[in-house]
């Protein structure tokens, strides 16, 4: 599943380290979920929406084909 | 690595050797400590190596319970499987030992090794994978 998440974090001038302590994950998990590799769980995913101020949808893009 | 997770690390690793050690205990005391005969010292050493083993296996159970969700997606696959290759190899060695195809005894020592290497290749895999 692609995602903004790169791309939300910098805006906030965050980093990885900063963003996994905030969402209470590792910062592998959040380069793991940067590189399309690894998709968060439905409260990890909240818990970034919540940060970020948008909609799930709006920081995952949902492919049918992934 | 937080020092939780440092803590909840070492307790299994104490937990673990002293399972090893009594593992040892049950299996040479009887022939190197204390008399083949003295059946009490034998059973005392044997539920003293299943007590610590359940140690263990809660040890391992609290580490898991503190890992996030990529560590434990890649901690069950690697557990999914060696459990797998466990039960297919396994058989394979116990029928060829059964059927005369080996010229050792298969024991539960080989089964314990190709498990531990199992775990630990698939981890390297899984690793490679998603870090």
């Amino acid at each position: 599943m692609k995602n903004k998440l790169q791309e939300l974090r910098k805006n906030r001038k965050l980093t990885q380290e900063q963003l996994a302590e905030i969402i209470g994950v590792s910062r592998q998990t959040i380069n793991a979920i940067e590189k399309d590799k690894f998709d968060p769980s439905l409260p990890t995913a909240f818990r970034m929406a919540q940060l970020f101020e948008k909609k799930i949808e709006d920081i995952f893009l949902f492919n049918d084909k992934d | 690595m937080t020092n939780e997770r440092k803590k909840i690390t070492l307790r299994l690793a104490v937990a673990t050797w002293t399972w090893v050690g009594s593992t040892a205990l049950t299996s040479f005391g009887p022939r190197f400590i204390w008399s083949e005969d003295n059946y009490n010292l034998s059973a005392l050493s044997l539920l003293l190596n299943v007590i610590l083993g359940l140690w263990m296996v809660l040890s391992l159970r609290r580490l898991f319970l503190n890992f996030d969700e990529l560590e434990l997606k890649i901690h069950l696959d690697s557990l999914a499987i060696t459990l797998g290759l466990s039960v297919v190899f396994g058989m394979g060695f116990n029928i060829s030992e059964q059927i005369g195809l080996l010229p050792f005894k298969a024991d539960i020592s080989a089964l314990i090794m190709f498990m531990s290497l199992c775990y630990w290749f698939s981890l390297l895999i899984n690793r490679r994978r998603y870090l």
